[in-house]
């Protein structure tokens, strides 16, 4: 229930004025957002009188004794809930200094192919474990748009298998049964238009986490297919503001139910700002994240995966072998059991140095970091 | 609110001791000729990832010690948050090198605040909208007081939620900044206390080449009500600050960087070794040729 005039206590002829002028069922919001001169304009009151009300309206909307901490405090707080929760490797997680923090919009944007779906699955496996095992013991929204649910049916149903087999099942039954648990924790929805998007997260999911508070991860994937289908237009400036829109949106969710959200960016050629008049050669394409400026702003935390040329040998969970000539000695040598190396960097965030990166690969029990 | 005040000369307030809280990077200090000064706005701008909200939080922890501000004074802080990026740990990595700093800065360890100490003497809103942020601000006032010792408020970010604010052309927005900054205002030159304000950025197209750069948001409304506008960036894998506009500093730039301790300086050598391509924007304070 929004808060209205009705809810404060005010001097009498203060009330009076301004419950005639506007209404006693004038939310506090507005008030607060109104013009202290047009008040004065329209009530006819003093700037002292004015001074208490809106102080009453500032301290009923915002109450400063509940809304207060002192930094020693939420660190206290911290000790208690658990704030962060694992991506299922640790040496991902040494990376990220823990995790996925809840409350926090983190991106992870890349070439195609590079694994970010691959990483979501894996995320919303994770958030389902126990605290114990560093996850939230939460569901999951998991909002698609770009690729056929087969796919992600498909490689859940692998991944969740390989779960299932670690929590020593009875039986094949009881794996089923574990593994149809992990199913009815994840809620999928697919989204193929921005204004279904913005519905969900201004509507639909308010209404699903009022009625499910368990739920501690949305992930959308991916955010960028939504802005850069060819069949919905945008004036180029519609597009900022939506993304400004849904950004303020996913901030609201993220603060009021305590829950991390996870975006998946593509990626864009960005050419060199500032022409530099000593080379001859033409810029370089830089790969950068898609979606612009205004987006990037509105990101806690924002993840690089990048493919490699590196691959690692003699890992037990790959069967691939790869034939390598090498030119300089000419020979050709066949590398048996590699796993391609990708590398996943932080681009910004607040609390984690940007130094910070690792390889890792994927196989079929998941993504894991690799040492190398 | 009295009608008549004293007045003051020019000598009175070149006389009197302006505080400044030091951003515990020499540079950085010495390109404001001091620091981040009391009693006036200072606005923080910069691309994601520049380090403004690491900046933020090193005053936090800088204003409290007594090295950090000069004419021996110390103050508590208010940290404002709208983006909720702020992550207590990062404030207690600081504040537990902070000690070491001072201790390194100064031979004596003449400390005697503890970690506890000064992360308790950090105040933290946050603010999801325009409507709170409003309400926040007036009631300001009530936690000013002179045991707590108020000297540092941080508002990270301004341009956040106006910039959300979705049923609002630039008239409203520019209204309401406006009037965010008045409070602002007052409670810099009432308190004497340091105001910071985060600000962001905005891509603009130029037209003499038609290339695009960065400029700050909210607009030059706001542009104005700052007194001292200083942008962070990435310049060739260096952090760098640049003083976009003052009344008194000249426009200059240098490099820091960000420790898991927080904000230092950077190593002279690795100034030594970039050649200036772009010889138009940068000029380093110490000339390289004195080392």
């Amino acid at each position: 229930m929004p808060l209205t005039l009705n809810d404060i206590d005010l001097p009498p002829n203060v009330e009076g004025k301004l419950n005639r002028a506007y209404g006693t069922k004038y939310s506090l919001q507005k008030f607060l957002e109104l013009d202290p001169y047009e008040i004065i304009r329209t009530t006819h009151l003093l700037p002292a009188d004015i001074d208490i009300a809106l102080q009453c309206v500032s301290n009923t909307f915002y109450p400063f004794s509940r809304r207060q901490m002192s930094v020693w405090q939420m660190i206290e707080n911290e000790r208690d809930t658990i704030t962060i929760f694992s991506t299922g490797c640790p040496i991902i997680d040494k990376t990220l200094n823990g995790g996925i923090r809840l409350g926090q919009i983190t991106e992870l944007y890349g070439e195609s192919g590079c694994g970010k779906t691959q990483f979501c699955i894996q995320m919303s496996l994770e958030v389902q474990r126990t605290f114990r095992a560093r996850g939230q013991e939460a569901k999951v929204v998991y909002i698609n748009t770009e690729s056929q649910i087969e796919k992600i049916d498909k490689r859940l149903k692998h991944i969740s298998y390989y779960r299932a087999k670690t929590d020593k099942p009875f039986n094949i039954a009881d794996a089923r049964c574990l593994q149809q648990k992990f199913f009815d924790n994840i809620y999928l929805d697919i989204i193929r238009h921005y204004r279904h998007l913005e519905m969900t997260l201004i509507d639909r999911l308010p209404l699903l986490l009022n009625r499910e508070p368990n739920i501690r991860l949305i992930i959308i994937d991916s955010l960028a297919a939504i802005f850069r289908s060819e069949d919905i237009m945008f004036e180029h400036h519609t597009k900022a503001n939506t993304l400004q829109y849904f950004g303020f949106a996913m901030h609201t969710l993220c603060q009021r139910y305590n829950l991390a959200i996870v975006c998946v960016n593509q990626v864009q050629t960005q050419f060199g700002q500032k022409p530099t008049d000593l080379s001859l050669l033409s810029q370089p394409m830089i790969l950068g994240p898609a979606l612009g400026l205004t987006w990037a702003f509105l990101v806690h935390c924002r993840i690089q995966l990048t493919k490699t040329e590196k691959i690692e040998e003699h890992h037990p969970d790959s069967q691939q072998s790869q034939v390598v000539y090498d030119e300089r000695q000419a020979t050709t040598s066949i590398k048996t059991n590699v796993v391609y190396l990708r590398s996943l960097s932080i681009d910004y965030c607040y609390h984690i140095p940007k130094t910070n990166r690792c390889n890792y690969f994927i196989v079929d029990k998941g993504v894991f970091g690799s040492l190398n | 609110m009295s009608l008549t005040r004293k007045s003051r000369t020019a000598m009175d307030i070149f006389k009197s001791n302006i505080g400044y809280i030091s951003t515990y990077s020499k540079k950085f200090d010495e390109m404001l000729d001091g620091g981040i000064r009391m009693g006036v706005i200072t606005e923080l701008c910069g691309n994601p990832g520049s380090g403004k909200s690491n900046l933020c939080t090193q005053l936090c922890v800088s204003v409290q010690m007594k090295f950090g501000v000069t004419s021996d004074n110390t103050g508590t802080a208010i940290y404002i948050d709208t983006e909720g990026s702020f992550v207590p740990i990062r404030l207690q990595n600081m504040a537990m090198d902070a000690e070491n700093h001072y201790r390194n800065e100064n031979k004596n360890p003449l400390n005697t605040i503890s970690i506890e100490q000064i992360l308790k003497n950090v105040t933290y809103f946050r603010c999801m909208n325009v409507s709170e942020l409003i309400a926040c601000l007036h009631q300001i006032k009530q936690i000013m007081t002179p045991e707590r010792n108020v000297k540092l408020i941080i508002l990270d970010s301004l341009a956040h939620p106006i910039r959300s604010i979705i049923d609002g052309d630039h008239l409203t927005r520019h209204k309401y900044t406006v009037r965010i900054v008045t409070m602002l205002q007052k409670l810099a030159l009432d308190y004497n206390c340091a105001v910071v304000v985060v600000n962001h950025m905005i891509a603009k197209v130029g037209s003499p080449k038609n290339e695009a750069y960065c400029a700050p948001a909210l607009g030059d409304a706001f542009g104005h009500m700052s007194q001292l506008r200083i942008q962070l960036s990435w310049k060739m894998n260096k952090r760098e600050v640049r003083v976009l506009k003052s009344p008194h500093l000249p426009e200059l730039s240098t490099f820091f960087r960000i420790t898991d301790e927080g904000i230092r300086d950077i190593d002279e050598t690795e100034l030594m070794d970039h050649d200036d391509l772009n010889g138009a924007s940068q000029e380093n304070i110490h000339s390289i040729s004195n080392m």
